[in-house]
């Protein structure tokens, strides 16, 4: 089991990361939990330039898709197209409901495709059962 | 020359000088021998002596880049005067004449003698012009309003998921402290904030049908209907609906959105149902000249006639939310998926009997846009 457990949320909502990160308490995931607002700075996070310089390696990545400058699907492709980042897995965890927006994801090779509930209490299942999945189900590659 | 034979040629000038058709005849040297006056309005300056080989120059025709000079021109009027038809598309602006661009479809064809032999050519010049621009408009408007919906779909479920979210956060917080009145408050939000949500998805779903490219298969109609009740089940169990299904045909069209008009149509005659006995739904379909006609039948609370058109219309609800629940969007996507497979969607009711709703699909499916 992975002991280090770090996830980085990759949102550009401040109430939606703040409903996230609720629904995060008095789970697994919740020892370390960092977030960023675009794809840029995710990017930027994931290679450890400039002010992640000592960021370490997420064990999973909750990824929205719409937000500005770069978006979630470029994360995504640049992501599963690097060999040092690719065995991270991503969660999609978006508003959108698009069959097209679905299609590409897996395309794109995302792990997992979640459409963000409404209701809150909704979202703190769906978070938990994440961990559940992914903290306590899934065999993880040992961290690089 | 005899009188009839003038009185033809009289009348065959006088056709050409009408018509809104270019049309010139050149000789089997390449030489134009007649040109319409609707050639000359199409082309922008009258037919002159200049050799076939500088046509495409002079006249100013291009390839659909408006930089690139046609090759086609000459080649297609060597080629008809070899005998060969040819169709090509240019884009005529000259700077001698008008300076106007224009869309032009160009037909050359071989002209033979009574003997059957080449005579020439015949160039058939069709102004293109304002189709082009309504399908270029027509493509652009759709462009716009998918991209339209696609960011304000997302922008504007942003601050209702914050709405929602924080009424549920202040509702744990409070907790038992929330008294009958506040609760109730609380969920009016909620409510409300469901209510936009299903509108702004079903104006989505709506846009979508509109601008989605259609895939056109044979589809089995049977199917499609089997996997409609069975995603409206839970309804049917319910109201104790009776669904009767005549044997379907397999016909040319998109089956998603197939499925989308079956889901809309089943799903009102099983909600629209009357309040003292449980909803019968016929599903038929007959063969009528090129086309098939579905007819959905129900025995449930019908539409006043003068309705009838109305129900079509996005956002046009008969009645209140409180009674039957909807966003009033249902039956126009119903009208935008059988305009897109060339049909005719139509309703037939007697209120306090039931409804029929119709529709027609083409035998070809051809697409419309």
């Amino acid at each position: 089991m992975n002991q280090l457990i770090n996830i980085l949320i990759v949102d550009d909502s401040a109430d939606d990361i703040e409903f996230t990160l609720a629904a995060l308490k008095g789970t697994k995931l919740a020892n370390d939990i960092n977030v960023v607002n675009d794809g840029v700075e995710a990017m930027d996070y994931l290679n450890k330039k400039g002010k992640y310089e000592s960021a370490s390696k997420p064990s999973l990545v909750l990824l929205d898709l719409n937000m500005p400058r770069k978006d979630g699907r470029e994360v995504l492709s640049e992501m599963k197209a690097d060999p040092e980042l690719r065995q991270i897995p991503v969660v999609i965890l978006t508003t959108s409901q698009a069959e097209e927006d679905i299609v590409r994801s897996y395309d794109l090779h995302a792990n997992c495709y979640i459409s963000k509930p409404v209701d809150l209490q909704a979202l703190s299942q769906i978070v938990k059962s994440i961990d559940d999945f992914w903290f306590g189900v899934v065999q993880l590659p040992p961290p690089r | 020359m005899p009188k009839l034979l003038s009185q033809h040629l009289h009348l065959v000038e006088s056709i050409f000088e009408c018509i809104g058709l270019g049309v010139v005849v050149i000789d089997e040297l390449g030489a134009i021998i007649f040109c319409n006056p609707a050639a000359s309005t199409i082309v922008g300056i009258s037919a002159e002596k200049v050799p076939l080989e500088k046509w495409t120059e002079h006249y100013g025709f291009y390839l659909p880049d408006g930089i690139t000079l046609c090759p086609d021109t000459e080649s297609s009027i060597v080629a008809a005067i070899s005998g060969v038809s040819a169709d090509f598309e240019v884009l005529i602006q000259n700077h001698l004449g008008s300076v106007r661009s224009k869309w032009c479809t160009i037909h050359v064809k071989p002209l033979k003698s009574a003997e059957n032999e080449i005579t020439g050519a015949l160039l058939l010049i069709q102004d293109t012009s304002e189709q082009k621009k309504l399908s270029d408009e027509a493509a652009r408007s759709n462009t716009a309003l998918q991209q339209f919906a696609t960011v304000a779909a997302h922008d504007l479920q942003e601050p209702l998921r914050s709405i929602s979210g924080f009424t549920d956060m202040l509702a744990q917080f409070q907790g038992e402290r929330l008294d009958e009145k506040s609760t109730r408050c609380m969920n009016k939000i909620k409510d409300g904030v469901t209510r936009m949500q299903t509108l702004i998805n079903d104006l989505l779903t709506y846009s979508r049908i509109q601008t989605k490219p259609q895939i056109l298969q044979p589809t089995n109609c049977n199917e499609i209907v089997a996997s409609c009740i069975k995603s409206l089940n839970a309804s049917i169990t319910k109201s104790g609906a009776q669904i009767n299904v005549d044997f379907l045909p397999t016909i040319t069209a998109d089956a998603s959105q197939l499925s989308q008009l079956f889901q809309n149509l089943i799903g009102n005659a099983l909600k629209f149902c009357a309040a003292d006995k449980p909803p019968v739904v016929w599903i038929r379909a007959r063969r009528e000249a090129t086309l098939w006609l579905f007819s959905i039948e129900d025995n449930g609370i019908g539409i006043a006639p003068e309705f009838a058109e109305r129900v079509f219309r996005i956002f046009q609800r008969l009645h209140s939310s409180t009674a039957y629940a909807g966003t009033g969007i249902g039956l126009a996507i119903c009208q935008t998926i059988v305009d897109r497979h060339g049909g005719r969607i139509w309703v037939e009711s007697e209120p306090g009997i039931g409804s029929t709703f119709y529709f027609t699909i083409p035998e070809c499916g051809e697409e419309t846009t």
